[in-house]
């Protein structure tokens, strides 16, 4: 059972297959959770988003439609919505801290770009910014980043270097003296499985399955109806 | 200059994502290759959209990702999983049951229902051998609540031992301890593979109970015991396992191992000769 797809697995879930429930756990909690911790701030936040999420899973899986999207991003709808709402109960915004910790200066590097941004402009909140989109803005990025964070670490570094300093390949080569064909490969195969792990991440789908399990989120600090996908972050 | 054809445009398009700056400069490019390519995407909506599938993912690494390696090192760290979270999930699930009706639980007992065919009988039997009382959790009047979510999952393993049973080729085989006991049972048929056992105690939390297949030529993990109550099981999808068969030679065997660093993998604590 360990090999079944998700889509298999998720209707073992529906017949209330509890060792099929196991089984998505293991294979989908990392991520989960690594995109809240980044989202949250809270380990222990994080973990009772993780659980709600699970949990919707094992009451409402015959509600699961794979056209829709993968269980992972079922499971990261669900979690942002869950998220999202948690924060504007207490008030909070996400970005503040987390873009603080991003506005440090390019530590440069053979071939380090001099024209990239120390913070993105998409994801600096300012007054005018509601909290809606700042809070899309910033899931995106929690998950962008519990993505890399899931590559092997060789899949990793590439990745980082290669978009932190837009380093060529022959420059992360060279940087770790790897072979170019390795770096070459890695960097393929990093790229390859995030794409798959994030397609569908702002799919209108994926909101709109969401809604129908956790209803939408309040409009109030965002013009923008709640089951539209975020905009592009830049 | 030669239009480009579907098969080369995809190999430029792998080329241009190694590298973003390369492939934020696509549009201005003077390279021949690069003007060959956007002449193609814009008469094919397939590469047309696998170059914006690429785009979108470059363009999220790079708000991700701090300018820095440091920093952004420090951002994609990996976070560890709280290592107790995982009970928790369960544990709210099986809560989740206890404050809804248990609509699945029916679901599952209606489906037995419905298939009054005699091998049923002899599987329930053969189950309740197992599982101690565990049927009796099917009563959902009188049953306690704890017992519910364990209920299901013995409803799913009746279920694939019909199947397994149901199967002209199946196979049963008993488990045995270390002293040659006999300690539950592992049933197979061409497509799925089912393990019960009420001799395992539940293993501490840095533990597991490994699943291996053994040919002469060496072993591999194939799952991991899950318990329901008293009874540890672990059911297969064989269909699904591209490259395995049961030889004449193949054992199957359980450990008690670390869940970190697994070697050395621990001491056996069943075992069954599948050939025999």
């Amino acid at each position: 059972m360990n090999e079944l797809d998700d889509a298999r697995l998720v209707a073992r879930i529906a017949d209330g297959d509890e060792a099929a429930f196991v089984i998505a756990y293991d294979r989908h909690a990392s991520y989960l959770f690594g995109s809240l911790v980044r989202f949250l701030g809270d380990r222990e936040a994080a973990s009772e988003v993780v659980q709600d999420a699970f949990v919707t899973l094992w009451r409402r899986a015959a509600q699961f439609d794979r056209a829709t999207g993968s269980l992972q991003t079922w499971l990261l709808a669900i979690a942002r919505h869950r998220a999202i709402d948690r924060l504007r109960a207490e008030g909070r915004r996400p970005i503040r801290n987390a873009i603080s910790l991003d506005a440090v200066e390019p530590d440069g590097g053979p071939g380090a770009s001099s024209s990239r941004p120390v913070v993105p402009p998409e994801l600096i909140a300012d007054a005018a910014t509601d909290a809606g989109t700042v809070a899309e803005r910033r899931w995106t990025q929690a998950v962008v980043r519990a993505g890399i964070a899931e590559l092997p670490d060789n899949e990793r570094e590439v990745i980082i270097l290669g978009y932190s300093l837009d380093l060529s390949q022959a420059q992360i080569a060279a940087r770790l003296e790897w072979p170019i064909g390795t770096v070459k490969s890695r960097t393929r195969r990093a790229l390859a499985q995030l794409r798959v792990q994030l397609a569908g991440m702002t799919d209108a789908s994926d909101f709109a399955a969401c809604d129908a399990l956790t209803g939408p989120i309040a409009t109030q600090a965002t013009d923008r109806p709640a089951n539209r996908p975020a905009r592009p972050d830049r | 200059m030669s239009a480009m054809d579907h098969g080369a445009a995809h190999e430029r398009i792998e080329e241009l994502v190694l590298e973003p700056i390369r492939l934020a400069a696509l549009a201005e490019s003077s390279e021949a290759p690069d003007i060959a390519l956007r002449e193609h995407i814009a008469t094919c909506p397939a590469c047309r959209a696998d170059l914006a599938g690429w785009e979108q993912l470059q363009h999220r690494l790079s708000v991700a990702l701090p300018g820095s390696v440091t920093a952004a090192r420090d951002a994609v760290e990996p976070v560890e999983l709280p290592p107790s979270l995982r009970a928790a999930v369960i544990a709210a699930a099986r809560e989740a049951d206890r404050a809804v009706a248990p609509t699945s639980i029916v679901r599952a007992r209606a489906r037995l229902l419905r298939r009054p065919r005699p091998a049923w009988l002899g599987i329930a039997a053969a189950v309740a051998v197992f599982a101690g009382s565990g049927l009796l959790t099917f009563d959902l009047v009188n049953q306690r609540s704890a017992a519910e979510a364990d209920a299901r999952v013995l409803a799913s393993t009746i279920a694939a031992i019909d199947r397994v049973l149901a199967a002209p080729d199946h196979r049963v085989v008993p488990l045995l301890d270390p002293a040659g006991v006999a300690s539950g049972s592992i049933s197979w048929s061409s497509q799925d593979l089912v393990v019960l056992t009420t001799a395992l105690e539940p293993p501490p939390a840095d533990q597991e109970y490994l699943c291996w297949l053994e040919e002469p030529n060496g072993r591999s993990v194939i799952g991991k015991m899950y318990f329901a109550g008293r009874t540890a099981y672990w059911i297969g999808s064989l269909d699904e396992w591209a490259t395995f068969r049961i030889g004449p030679d193949t054992r199957f065997s359980v450990t008690l191992s670390p869940i970190e660093g697994r070697r050395p993998y621990g001491p056996e604590v069943l075992s069954a000769d599948l050939g025999t």
